[in-house]
């Protein structure tokens, strides 16, 4: 398939750890992620904490710890992503927004931050014009980051991210300990980074916040996208499909707030086959095993049985 | 009862800058109030006072008009923090976290769907909505009068959230304990809360984000 | 058979080692006797099977005086290593919970008996304390605490920061209760890595001060004493004196380092990546 700005195929990515003493383990934490991104457009990657939706912005970029590895395919413009072709793109074609301060060096004031450490005039008129149009005033170019509140932190790690120009962004949970306002503001930056014609891959837990701004949402449970939906398919629970995401529909709060019992399953407790299973009204033997794929009306889902009480209707 | 905020100012120790002044709140039992505030405006440092966590540099908070000090070693006013996996010793089981609260009873544990096995395990094998169960559990302790919920469901799922929520909201029914709600969501304080409280309004001075010095 | 991983190789090399250094210490222990036997038909005796490491000149047998040597000096290090470890726990958990005055009377200590260099602070106590087994072990036990004693205070600054300890003082734990309860666990691996890595330190000081004459009496087949002992016949050619003991005690520290380094990768649960 081209066309697509970044495709990401069944990726899996595991970790060997060893626990409290000399047992080695391996974690499987991501299985048969997939998602695309074209330019221009906005999507959205759903994930509650934990879930291990930060290490697809790391396996995107080739940066994730070397005690993980992953198995799949991730697709830049059409060309498979090597780990030579990652460290020549990273940083410039594509840029990653990371989630936390820990990523700014601590030592350097935000103004060579963003620079880069380089000190040209044009750099300099370049970064002043980028920080100006978040929002941040001159006299922030001398602050170091610990100074800096959550919301003016974000907004320095954006500007970083754009001056650049890249063609894909990937912004990771920017928006935890945000006031409302601040996190619309944020996403309304990446709104316009798409707008401007580069692909936006947000990963966030924030299902209504991504519905504000995103074209598309994919929707992981433990790990694996379980749907792919158009935005708007989530105005109306009907135009959903996987149960799962039905249920998340059901407990936002300004749609009744209603709770499904239990929990999402533990990396080293896993089921087999489809893992909302054990949770799932629906679920029957056969979804045990190997759920493929299936074209819906406003994107994708990974279920068997709601084609099955489709057919029956 | 009645939870009491009065005049309360502070600045951290390192910073000039003040991020509350002489904000006052009452809170009754049975009442769920909201608290709302861009980032930066001291909600958690606010939580904290009121739990006892920090001293006000100047004002008071009073527990049915004495001050929360007097109450002896086990708080009245207990908090949860926004990140149960800073909140919890990574070197010991789940199950001793709950001993650590004050005599929780079976319902509550169970009311917020945490499993016996669970309690077998160190937190870093357990995902953040599960700890931070555990962690809401063990503010439940007997002695708790009011509890402090600060962005508690703010990194989990909507499902979890409202499985939380609904939770808490038919407990402290029950004990008619008052509760602080600190939250962004608009739609979850509407849902929760008796009412809600914008700190900003109530905060007297110069405080704020973009008004450091 | 399933192939081992790093940690359970490394899990065996130090099983291994330990059994070596049970085996030298039970080894010299039953040696006590025969390494004192004096037999001046076999004096000088240049290293042959019979006497591997050869013999001195009273015609003792150097294998068995090595190996009893080495014997006291473990079970010296041992005891030297748990006393100073012991004294640094407390000390730093002392020093990190019992308020401001306390922190800066065991900072000012720390800093006291760091500043001084070692082997001298260690020769006066064990001078002072009239020399001979309870000099040494003294001297070293007072001596070794220190930098243990800072890791610890460090760590427990580090941990009274943390939210879930505050949090437990919140829900009515006493400052007791917190430091058994809460901060042992983070502290424990950190003190047995310690208290290992603290053997081949002592046990070289020991050596060090005996070889002086500070320490352990001549009588002893202590290592420190073969050692200066042997200054007298090096010139004389009689190598086999000092190499084979000095080799051995050499071994001795780097397998009780080894011992230490491998407790830290197991222990320490940031490793668990490696």
């Amino acid at each position: 398939m081209d066309g697509h700005l970044l495709e990401v195929k069944n990726l899996s990515i595991s970790f060997t750890q060893y626990e409290r003493g000399m047992r080695r383990t391996n974690l499987r934490t991501i299985r048969d992620l997939s998602v695309t991104v074209d330019p221009g457009e906005m999507v959205a990657v759903i994930g509650s904490s934990g879930s291990g939706k930060s290490l697809l912005a790391h396996a995107v970029m080739g940066i994730l710890p070397y005690n993980a590895s992953f198995t799949g395919e991730i697709f830049f413009q059409g060309e498979r992503l090597t780990a030579r072709r990652q460290r020549e793109l990273r940083g410039r074609e594509m840029v990653l927004v990371p989630q936390s301060v820990s990523y700014l060096d601590p030592l350097m004031k935000v103004g060579e931050q963003v620079r880069k450490g380089r000190r040209d005039p044009a750099s300099r008129e370049k970064s002043r014009q980028v920080l100006e149009s978040y929002g941040l005033g001159a006299e922030m170019e001398e602050l170091y980051p610990f100074q800096l509140s959550g919301g003016m932190t974000r907004r320095v790690l954006i500007s970083t991210a754009v001056m650049e120009e890249p063609k894909l962004v990937i912004a990771d949970e920017p928006t935890p300990g945000l006031h409302l306002e601040a996190a619309r503001r944020v996403l309304g930056h990446f709104r316009e980074m798409a707008q401007g014609g580069a692909g936006v891959l947000l990963i966030t837990h924030d299902l209504e916040l991504a519905l504000e701004v995103a074209d598309r949402v994919a929707v992981l449970y433990a790990g694996m996208t379980v749907e792919e939906a158009d935005s708007g398919a989530f105005q109306r629970e009907e135009t959903l499909s996987h149960p799962y995401t039905r249920a998340l529909w059901r407990a936002m709060p300004e749609h009744g707030f209603e709770s499904v019992p239990g929990v999402q399953p533990y990396v080293k407790d896993m089921p087999a086959g489809c893992p909302y299973r054990p949770r799932c009204p629906l679920a029957g033997p056969e979804c045990g095993g190997e759920i493929p794929l299936r074209r819906t009306e406003r994107g994708w889902v990974r279920c068997i049985r709601r084609r099955e009480e489709e057919e029956e209707k | 009862m009645i939870l009491e905020a009065r005049d309360i100012s502070f600045r951290y120790d390192n910073g000039n800058r003040r991020i509350l002044n002489r904000v006052s709140l009452r809170l009754e039992s049975g009442e769920r109030v909201g608290l709302s505030a861009p980032s930066g405006f001291g909600k958690t440092t606010f939580c904290k006072i009121l739990a006892g966590y920090e001293r006000p540099e100047s004002g008071q908070v009073l527990l049915d008009h004495r001050p929360l000090e007097e109450y002896g070693a086990y708080c009245p006013v207990q908090m949860v923090w926004q990140h149960p996996e800073l909140s919890v010793n990574p070197r010991r089981k789940m199950g001793t976290v709950l001993a650590e609260g004050d005599r929780i009873p079976e319902r509550i544990v169970r009311g917020l769907g945490i499993e016996k096995d669970w309690e077998n395990r160190y937190p870093g094998e357990l995902s953040g909505g599960e700890l931070q169960r555990f962690c809401i559990a063990r503010a439940l302790g007997e002695r708790t009068r009011f509890l402090l919920a600060d962005e508690i469901s703010t990194m989990l799922d909507l499902i979890t959230q409202s499985q939380i929520w609904n939770f808490l909201l038919e407990e402290t029914r029950r004990r008619n304990i008052g509760m602080l709600v600190v939250s962004h969501g608009e739609s979850l304080l509407n849902r929760v809360c008796t009412r809600t409280e914008y700190l900003e309004k109530i905060n007297g001075g110069e405080a704020g984000t973009d008004g450091r010095r | 058979m399933r192939r081992w991983n790093r940690r359970q190789w490394m899990a065996a090399l130090m099983v291994f080692s330990l059994l070596l250094l049970i085996l030298v210490t039970a080894a010299g222990l039953s040696f006590e006797e025969a390494a004192g036997v004096t037999d001046f038909s076999r004096r000088n005796l240049a290293p042959c099977p019979e006497y591997p490491f050869g013999t001195d000149f009273m015609g003792r047998d150097m294998f068995r005086r090595t190996v009893t040597g080495l014997s006291v000096s473990i079970r010296l290090g041992i005891l030297t290593a748990a006393v100073s470890a012991v004294i640094a726990f407390f000390l730093g958990l002392g020093a990190a919970v019992l308020g401001r005055g306390a922190d800066a009377l065991i900072g000012g200590l720390i800093d006291l008996v760091m500043g001084i260099p070692h082997i001298l602070l260690l020769i006066l106590i064990s001078f002072a304390c009239g020399k001979g087994f309870w000099g040494v072990v003294i001297g070293i036990s007072l001596t070794h605490w220190t930098s243990l004693a800072r890791l610890i205070r460090g760590e427990v600054l580090q941990l009274k920061e943390s939210n879930y300890i505050k949090i437990a003082s919140r829900l009515g734990h006493g400052k007791l209760q917190v430091a058994l309860a809460h901060m042992t666990p983070h502290l424990l691996p950190q003190f047995v890595t310690g208290l290992v890595l603290m053997f081949p330190h002592a046990i070289l000081h020991e050596a060090s001060i005996t070889f002086l004459g500070f320490g352990l009496p001549p009588e002893e087949p202590a290592i420190g004493v073969i050692l200066s002992e042997s200054m007298q016949y090096l010139v004389m050619g009689k190598w086999w004196l000092a190499l084979f003991p000095g080799l051995l005690l050499a071994g001795v520290v780097l397998l009780f380092h080894f011992l230490g380094q491998g407790l830290l990768l197991l222990l320490d649960p940031e490793q668990a990546h490696s």
